[in-house]
């Protein structure tokens, strides 16, 4: 049995609900009108209303998305839900623990919902001191209250403030001084309207983020742009697809200065799966050995050097990347249970993760369950 | 997510705007048949189980999943 009983599971991509008052337990008073709220809105197919927040004079239609239960395949759809519909793990840190028993997980990250995985709801805040403070609000909510009830199991991530670079860098020391361990961070900033990695303009935040040994979590579909291929395509084209983002963001960052600049800086791929690590670093050696001379890339470092000192991928289900893990690199894999969305295997996290890696020789799981979350995140046990 | 927000309630999320809001939930009405499969598999389990640290294990799994189920079935909560 390679998942042995000692080996404590961490999850490098797991999610949860903002509860309803986050904003408005924390904001100062003539800010709470405007900072996100929840709100009742009819729902479409009847019953109960739905509860969406609002935020400014905008309204963002969902807390959550429901779209199996009790459903036949043939009628999936997505539909907001409440709260009174979730389980209560979504948003309760205590009941989140009792689940996380269950499922045979020791330990998670946890991105935003309402904020978007990487804190980029804010860059449409139009007041951007109450933008900030909505920041700042979240992750105070997930240090103090959220982290705090299982220091030992829940992993430290926080968001930014996004449009001003400044406040980016004090916010990464004020949560870094809070005990904060990674920062939610857009895949490609581009298409978000932000500058790109192949400018200057994030060096102050990727230094603060040397300097406090905290890497970036890269979620994919962080820069806002979905693997649509057509306007009448199907949604599973881009659910099939959406790994490509992280192999986007892969080649991105390779070729861009950021690693030359910030030699100490780590970045984990978050449901991105592994199986295409390998193909992409070869891809990427090759056009590096052919068309280096005529670009304004690197010239003395192969883009797979760079990869396997700076990037983490991880898998939920990937079956061929655990076959080829020694081309992929078996210190560069974490695994993810995605809880608590409905493509989790909960309750069987441990059992299913136990399958996937029959074959693999112990010490091998150990490093891809546990020891490489723990070194990439500065997690000890 | 779409930033005017004034689209019907229920439609599907702007793929293209939002990040993969792949936001749809283990809900109670999905969460309770999942628990109450896997409560089953586990009792099945522990009949099974002869070595007592194991059992002890097996069987506290099982007591707090039948704490969840009881905690999910219990009047819904806000």
């Amino acid at each position: 049995m390679p998942l042995q009983p000692y080996m404590k599971l961490l999850s490098t991509d797991d999610h949860l609900i903002e509860h309803p008052t986050l904003w408005t337990d924390r904001l100062p008073a003539r800010f709470r009108d405007q900072g996100p709220r929840i709100v009742e809105q009819a729902r479409r197919s009847g019953g109960p209303p739905s509860e969406v927040w609002s935020y400014e004079d905008r309204i963002y239609p969902y807390i959550g998305l429901n779209a199996v239960a009790g459903k036949k395949p043939e009628e999936y759809g997505t539909e907001p839900t409440r709260y009174d519909e979730m389980i209560p793990g979504c948003y309760d840190p205590q009941a989140r623990l009792a689940d996380m028993d269950i499922d045979g997980v020791w330990g998670a990250i946890n991105f935003p919902s309402f904020p978007r995985f990487a804190g980029t709801v804010f860059l449409e805040g139009r007041d951007k001191e109450l933008a900030l403070l909505c920041v700042q609000a979240w992750n105070d909510y997930k240090l103090d209250e959220w982290c705090a009830a299982a220091p030992d199991r829940f992993i430290p991530m926080v968001i930014l403030p996004l449009w001003d670079v400044d406040a980016c860098v004090a916010e990464i020391h004020r949560t870094a001084a809070k005990g904060a361990k990674c920062i939610g961070f857009p895949e490609n900033p581009s298409p978000l309207g932000l500058p790109s990695f192949h400018t200057d303009h994030w060096d102050p935040v990727f230094a603060a983020a040397e300097e406090t040994d905290m890497p970036l979590t890269l979620h994919f579909g962080t820069s806002g742009k979905a693997p649509i291929t057509a306007p009448e395509a199907p949604m599973a084209v881009m659910i099939a697809l959406f790994g490509c983002n992280s192999m986007y963001a892969t080649a991105d960052l390779l070729f861009s200065p950021v690693f030359h600049r910030h030699p100490k800086l780590k970045v984990g791929l978050s449901e991105g799966g592994i199986g295409w690590i390998p193909y992409m670093l070869e891809r990427m050696d090759s056009t590096w050995e052919r068309h280096r001379y005529y670009q304004n890339i690197n010239q003395s470092i192969r883009p797979s050097d760079l990869f396997r000192k700076h990037i983490h991928g991880c898998f939920i289900d990937d079956m061929f990347g655990i076959k080829n893990r020694y081309d992929v690199g078996v210190d560069l894999i974490t695994w993810e249970c995605d809880y608590p969305h409905s493509d989790s295997y909960w309750p069987h996290s441990r059992k299913r993760a136990a399958e996937t890696f029959h074959d693999v020789p112990d010490e091998e799981v150990h490093k891809m369950v546990e020891l490489n979350v723990r070194r990439l995140y500065n997690f000890p046990a | 997510m779409t930033a005017g927000g004034e689209r019907p309630v229920g439609a599907r999320p702007e793929e293209g705007r939002s990040d993969w809001t792949e936001q749809d939930l283990l809900t109670i009405d999905e969460a309770l048949p999942r628990l109450e499969e896997a409560i089953t598999e586990v009792e099945q389990e522990l009949a099974g189980v002869n070595d007592e640290a194991e059992k002890e294990l097996v069987a506290r799994r099982l007591a707090a999943m039948h704490e969840a189920k009881r905690r999910l079935q219990s009047p819904r909560h806000d």
